[in-house]
């Protein structure tokens, strides 16, 4: 008892922490994915906000380039470009005619070292159509309402050779990779209808880019800008970022450094998983401590099992051998009070005094044979058993002129309706016990009825002998449970019957043994015991 | 008859002699032009040198000096922690104390973030920036690219012709944030050219990148120095500073206009623009005493002759005058006369032309040993540094130069250092020789200015030796 209030306790305990630390973390989970979606979106608005510094940039840029590429007045004279490319952001010019071809400089002007260079590291753009067709489509699409491309473009004022007219540039960025990486061109349409270009000097776009970019970040956390090999290229903010930590939000540059990316850290997100990790170990080690709580009761109730089964086994064994010594004496106080009985000179009195003593002492020895098949191996048991032709009626006859003077005296009427002309195909001693414990069974419980009735039949190749009483009858609950081994309906020792409880098992099971069954069932006057054997058939 | 001949002789040896035809200003730079022959022989396509040379001459040194616009980039890397940083801060407080109220100096410092310790600001307050310097930690890895495009965003706030542009990069370790390709630095470099920055690198110990460093001061015509122990960042800062107080003349542009039957071949080392018969150079200042020079291979194929004497090219130098805006022009133009016996073409051999282009064809010669050795063939790197050593020798029996015996030293010794394993040391000293070849610029002092000394010493020599043929 003071075990079990113990054991209650510590569960008590540990149930609702338990409970509580996983409930705790379970919403602990969502807050932090709540958290995290709120983060992720914070951080996509700040991203956005620094992608608002490249957008101008490249504005700039645009418009930077273009101003200068639509001062060169064309004509054929080779240095008519020095100018810009004194301009740092410029490292190269070039020339189209309105479909995209090379006009200058050309691959083999002698004159212009320089040009040739150019003219072979962007080999490929003048020979890849999408340049040609990029430009062919910008050119026309100015002219329709529906421009896709409008984005890409600003307007400008032009003081071009069509006087002060102002005119949406077309012009546009194009990539190429050659060496050791990005190279970016950009063109635009110039008033007399070529496409001047300019190879940026990229390293350098990159530099200034870097320079427009804030020193530092005014939200919490850190931005990093990578390029196509994640190489850092630039990033601000006081955060150091751990290299595992994944970021908490990525945005992609836009064209034409779109291999580019943004990526936002930020503290929060470490923090929290620390917590969690806090969490999850407190968890773990309460479950821990649960497990191991509920393996020890287990153990321990197992243990004390094990040692109730014990002993029961070794009183068992105790009433067995008891009951085997009771054996001897009885049967010869049996066979001496039967043969006092035989002698002619007694008196009636004496008679049956000694017929009580026969009587008596049978009903002993069928308790002690009880007993005994009930603590004997099933299989044991069987092995003994003779199973052979029965004939049925006269065994009951026999049985109910043995028990009853007995019955009598206690004022049973015995009513016997046998009618099955086959035999049964049974253990005789079987059915002996089994039929005396029935009937023994309703001398205890049905004596307000005093009748019992003893009936044989025959269905589907079994012979059913029923032993009706007109007793209070069994709750239909308990039909099943009257063969429980010790069960008695009302075990309380005050209504004055004796019993072991053990009787109904034994017929149950010596039974099923035989091969038939034995079934409880209510009838309206009191209960039916019915004993299903086989039928013995002839071969 | 016998007046006309002698004219005709001395005329001959005058331009033999000073083929280089001075127009001395009394601006600030020199402008001296010489063919590396005063003879060709008739009716050849011949080829000869061309040689440039700019000497900054600003005499006057108490006049007030150029205003300068400094950025000072520091690595304050992991590895820059200790005496490097130390010396650093210190060398930093003399920059500053040099400075005037004139000056902008901005600051920025970097590690794997960057940092504008002081954006681009006057030169006052020296305290406050000083304490800002000497609050300096060292942290983080290198974010080489992005330090210097910050610095460059500083100093482009204020990079007119105006002042000196200069930044001034410090930095100890291989860049292992962000951008560290050779192109981009190079591109980085022309592009801080163009806009009238310098940038000068300096390279601390001996686990700095020296290829990226130099790239980007070779490219933007500012100096590299290599302080193999950080005592000596001191020294180089300080020739940093004397150079920039004493630039003479700024914004260089040099027009070389080759006339009819002269075609530019290529530029020695120099980086340049040929457009079919102008060749173009801009350098973004020239220091007081500093000797720049240009040289160019030209094709000679049959030029128009006047009098036996034929113009091969006109030069015109542009540049804006120390602490003005003054534009100054110097022009000046050199030929050739003709003959039919080689032994003349021979003897009118200019050793102090040749003296420079053997120079420059023995350091192409290393560079590509030193490509080799890079690409890991340590055998034929050596093999091609003997080559060098022979072929300096054997051009230096005429010319005699101690620039030549200088080269054989130093190719000997990165011989030797290769066999030792010196690796290392040995390619970040070469590129220290290799850009003030390239751009006579140079913090290392022993490669600082004494060209011009020695080139005295060989105009002497060579017009003793004149002069002594003219006795005879």
């Amino acid at each position: 008892m003071k075990y079990r209030l113990t054991i209650l306790f510590i569960f008590i305990l540990f149930v609702p922490i338990s409970l509580m630390l996983w409930f705790g973390q379970k919403s602990f989970i969502n807050e932090q994915k709540l958290l995290q979606a709120e983060n992720a979106k914070r951080g996509d608005a700040i991203l956005e906000e620094s992608h608002l510094n490249i957008d101008i940039f490249l504005r700039e840029i645009k418009s930077e380039i273009s101003t200068q590429l639509l001062k060169i007045n064309w004509t054929n004279n080779s240095n008519f470009h020095e100018n810009l490319l004194g301009q740092p952001l410029i490292k190269q010019v070039f020339i189209t005619d309105n479909k995209g071809k090379l006009l200058f400089p050309l691959k083999d002007d002698e004159s212009n070292p320089d040009g040739i260079e150019f003219v072979k590291r962007t080999k490929n753009v003048w020979l890849n159509k999408s340049f040609k067709t990029e430009v062919i489509n910008k050119l026309s699409g100015i002219n329709s309402v529906k421009n896709k491309l409008s984005n890409s473009m600003f307007y400008a004022n032009q003081k071009g050779s069509r006087g002060n007219i102002s005119k949406r540039l077309v012009d546009g960025f194009l990539t190429w990779y050659w060496e050791e990486g990005l190279n970016l061109l950009y063109w635009c349409e110039n008033p007399k209808g070529y496409i001047v270009g300019a190879e940026i000097n990229f390293a350098y776009l990159k530099a200034r880019l870097i320079g427009r970019l804030p020193n530092r970040l005014i939200h919490p956390g850190t931005i990093k800008l990578i390029d196509s090999r994640s190489a850092v290229i630039y990033q601000w903010g006081d955060y150091e970022i751990n290299e595992k930590a994944n970021p908490l939000a990525k945005l992609r540059v836009q064209y034409p450094l779109d291999s580019w990316t943004l990526q936002y850290y930020t503290r929060s997100q470490e923090s929290l998983g620390r917590l969690k990790k806090v969490y999850d170990l407190a968890l773990n080690t309460n479950l821990l401590f649960l497990g191991l709580f509920i393996l020890f009761v287990g153990g321990w109730i197992g243990f004390y099992l094990w040692r109730d089964i014990k002993i029961i086994e070794n009183r068992m064994s105790f009433v067995t051998q008891v009951s085997h010594e009771l054996r001897t004496p009885l049967t010869n106080i049996r066979l001496y009070s039967e043969l006092l009985g035989r002698i002619e000179s007694s008196n009636e009195k004496h008679k049956k005094y000694i017929s009580v003593i026969v009587q008596e002492s049978e009903r002993l020895s069928r308790l002690i044979q009880n007993v005994l098949t009930f603590n004997k191996d099933k299989n044991k048991t069987k092995e003994n058993l003779s199973i052979v032709s029965l004939d049925i009626n006269d065994l009951i006859e026999n049985i109910i002129l043995q028990e009853e003077p007995y019955l009598i005296q206690l004022g049973f009427k015995v009513e016997l309706n046998l009618t099955t002309e086959s035999n049964a195909f049974a253990d005789k001693d079987s059915i002996i016990q089994i039929i005396g414990n029935v009937i023994s069974n309703a001398e205890k419980y049905a004596k307000e009825g005093k009748y019992i009735g003893i009936s044989s039949s025959e269905e589907k190749g079994f012979i059913l002998i029923d032993i009706v009483d007109y007793g209070p009858g069994i709750p239909s609950s308990l039909l099943t449970k009257v063969f429980s081994p010790f069960f008695r309906i009302h075990n309380n020792l005050s209504d004055g019957v004796a019993g072991t409880g053990i009787g109904l098992t034994i017929s149950k099971e010596l039974a099923i043994l035989n091969g038939g069954d034995l079934i409880c069932m209510n009838v309206p006057k009191g209960s039916r015991f019915r004993l299903k054997l086989k039928k013995y058939k002839e071969v | 008859m016998k007046i006309y001949l002698m004219v005709c002789i001395y005329f001959t040896l005058f331009l033999v002699t000073y083929s280089d035809e001075k127009i001395n200003t009394d601006k600030s730079v020199t402008l001296q032009v010489a063919l590396s022959h005063g003879v060709l022989i008739n009716g050849k396509k011949q080829k000869i040198y061309l040689k440039v040379s700019l000497i900054g001459i600003r005499k006057t040194i108490d006049a007030k000096r150029n205003p300068i616009n400094l950025c000072i980039i520091l690595d304050k890397s992991r590895s820059m922690i200790g005496a490097k940083l130390k010396q650093v801060k210190k060398s930093s407080r003399m920059i500053l104390n040099l400075l005037d109220e004139d000056d902008i100096i901005s600051f920025v410092t970097y590690d794997s973030r960057v940092i504008t310790l002081i954006p681009a600001t006057m030169g006052r307050d020296k305290g406050d920036l000083i304490k800002l310097i000497d609050g300096i930690k060292g942290h983080g890895s290198t974010a080489l690219f992005a330090g210097v495009s910050k610095g460059l965003y500083e100093i482009e706030k204020n990079a007119s012709t105006k002042y000196v542009n200069r930044i001034i990069l410090l930095s100890d370790g291989m860049a292992n944030v962000g951008s560290v390709s050779l192109k981009d630095m190079g591109d980085l470099g022309f592009a801080a050219a163009k806009n009238n920055i310098s940038i000068s690198t300096i390279g601390i110990g001996k686990g700095f990148n020296e290829e990226l460093m130099s790239s980007l001061s070779a490219n933007s015509d500012g100096s590299y120095g290599f302080a193999e122990s950080p005592e000596q960042i001191d020294d180089l800062l300080k020739n940093e500073m004397k150079q920039l107080i004493s630039v003479a003349g700024k914004r260089l542009k040099i027009k070389i206009e080759c006339t009819q039957g002269v075609k530019p071949i290529k530029i020695l080392d120099r980086i340049g623009t040929i457009r079919k018969d102008t060749i173009t150079f801009s350098m973004n200042q020239i220091y007081n005493e500093q000797n720049k020079y240009i040289l160019v291979e030209l094709e000679v194929n049959n030029p128009i002759v006047i009098k036996g004497y034929s113009k091969l090219i006109d030069v015109q130098l542009n540049y804006i005058l120390a602490n003005s805006d003054k534009n100054s022009v110097l022009r000046a133009k050199a030929g050739i006369s003709w003959t039919g016996i080689e032994e003349v073409k021979k003897r009118s051999i200019n050793n102090n032309v040749m003296e420079k282009v053997v120079l420059s064809m023995a350091a192409d010669q290393n560079r590509m040993a030193m490509l080799m050795f890079n690409e890991g063939n340590l055998e034929k790197t050596l093999e091609n540094l003997q080559f060098t050593c022979g072929f300096l020798i054997r051009n230096n029996d005429s010319i005699q130069s101690t620039q030549i015996e200088k080269l054989e030293i130093i190719t000997k010794q990165i011989q030797e250092d290769l066999n030792k394993n010196y690796s290392n040391r040995s390619k970040k000293a070469w590129k220290a020789y290799d850009n003030f070849n390239k751009t006579q610029n140079s913090l290392n002092q022993e490669y600082r200015y004494k060209q011009s000394a020695s080139q005295q010493k060989i105009i002497i020599k060579k017009s003793s030796k004149k002069k002594k043929a003219r006795t005879k």
